[in-house]
């Protein structure tokens, strides 16, 4: 345990903040003329940042094997079920320039890129309330049914989706620190990983089907593992999204990437399944 | 000065450690192993299960209370165990919102996780 208090960026904060209070005294000795600085926003402490959504790109291109055939784009989703849904508008906002991001109808859009907005470290800011919405990457090969999902296009999902740094499950106080365990290799790779996918509906049940394997997924894999409470689930950003969640078996690698997830949505036809 | 910057290094150094101890105990109790739900008789389930007639409180005087989601939209889902060859399976019914059983599925075999190499 004591070792995470010698990691360097732990150290570099309490330095600062040491270097901060230590120097407050002298400060105090030697009267400054007061300085006026204009700050012509604020932002939201999780607003998105333009730098790692491009990282997401980029890794979306590095390792488009998964998914050949796939097209990336971003996702807005209802967290919060006040959220309005319509009408979503987005813009990159950086400390000069200010680039706007079409948004489509079912709340996807694709993100251009901006060197300037790269230099100024930009954020990715909408019309709403950044943490009253789940964002997400998605990654399609078209021609596959409703209902049907490709697992390469999954792990190619989580691998975009943490680079672009679009996961909040975390108290905001300790976002940071989160930032500081988690790393994207090890999310996608690992059982323990827990990246949440969203079918477009409730779920029912999730078969895996490879040729002549087939198994389902079972219940700890849906309903984000099915132990959330009232009091966890405001740090989840499936909230709402709660009964569409699930994890899929990207980390194992004895599926294929062609490996199909057929979802069996709670809508569907009602009665008994065999 | 030196000695109340080594004791504010020190104390900074313990705040950390606390807060480190608080994040990882609160990432554990986000992620509790789910419980093992009730091991039930599949032929008595099957039968017992009657979608649009069978309700929650039925299925709870029979079988006992089992692993269990309820979501904002009033919808349950609850997760019985199965004795199989192989292992345990699982038998899953979905209430509708008035408590009525709306589908249930058995999954003789589910997906596991193969071990870490």
């Amino acid at each position: 345990m004591f070792i995470y208090l010698h990691h360097p960026n732990a150290l570099i904060a309490c330095a600062l903040v040491l270097a901060a209070c230590c120097n407050a005294p002298a400060l105090a000795q030697e009267p400054q003329p007061i300085q006026s600085v204009t700050v012509s926003s604020t932002r939201d402490p999780v607003d998105k940042s333009y730098r790692k959504m491009i990282k997401g790109m980029e890794r979306f291109e590095r390792e488009h094997a998964l998914a050949p055939a796939a097209t990336l784009r971003f996702r807005l989703l209802r967290r919060i079920s006040t959220a309005k849904m319509t009408g979503i508008t987005l813009r990159i906002a950086g400390d000069t320039v200010t680039v706007p991001v079409p948004v489509a109808d079912d709340n996807s859009f694709v993100l251009p890129r901006n060197e300037q907005a790269l230099r100024e470290d930009a954020a990715v800011l909408a019309n709403r309330k950044t943490d009253s919405m789940t964002w997400r990457v998605s990654v399609r090969t078209p021609g596959l049914l409703d209902g049907v999902r490709r697992l390469g296009d999954l792990r190619l999902e989580c691998k975009a989706g943490m680079d672009a740094g679009l996961i909040s499950n975390s108290a905001p106080v300790f976002g940071w620190l989160s930032n500081l365990l988690t790393d994207t290799d090890q999310v996608c790779s690992s059982p323990e990983g827990n990246y949440l996918f969203f079918a477009e509906r409730p779920i029912y049940g999730v078969t895996v089907r490879f040729g002549t394997r087939v198994e389902a997924l079972p219940f700890t894999m849906l309903y984000a593992a099915g132990d959330q409470t009232a009091e966890t689930l405001p740090y989840c950003d499936c909230q709402v999204l709660l009964e569409r969640s699930y994890y899929a078996p990207i980390w194992d690698r004895s599926w294929p990437d062609d490996t199909l997830v057929e979802f069996d949505f709670i809508d569907d036809q009602a009665g008994k399944t065999p | 000065m030196k000695r109340f910057c080594a004791r504010l290094y020190v104390l900074m150094c313990v705040l950390m450690y606390v807060l480190m101890c608080a994040a990882i105990l609160a990432g554990c109790a986000t992620t509790p192993a789910a419980p093992p739900g009730t091991v039930v008789p599949i032929d008595a389930i099957d039968q017992a299960v009657q979608p649009g007639v069978t309700t929650r409180a039925m299925l709870l005087a029979r079988f006992g209370a089992t692993t269990a989601i309820r979501f904002d939209s009033g919808v349950e889902v609850w997760r019985y165990l199965i004795t199989t060859p192989a292992g345990y399976g699982e038998y899953v019914v979905v209430f509708d919102a008035r408590g009525v059983v709306a589908r249930a599925r058995r999954a003789p075999t589910v997906y596991r996780s193969p071990p870490q190499k």
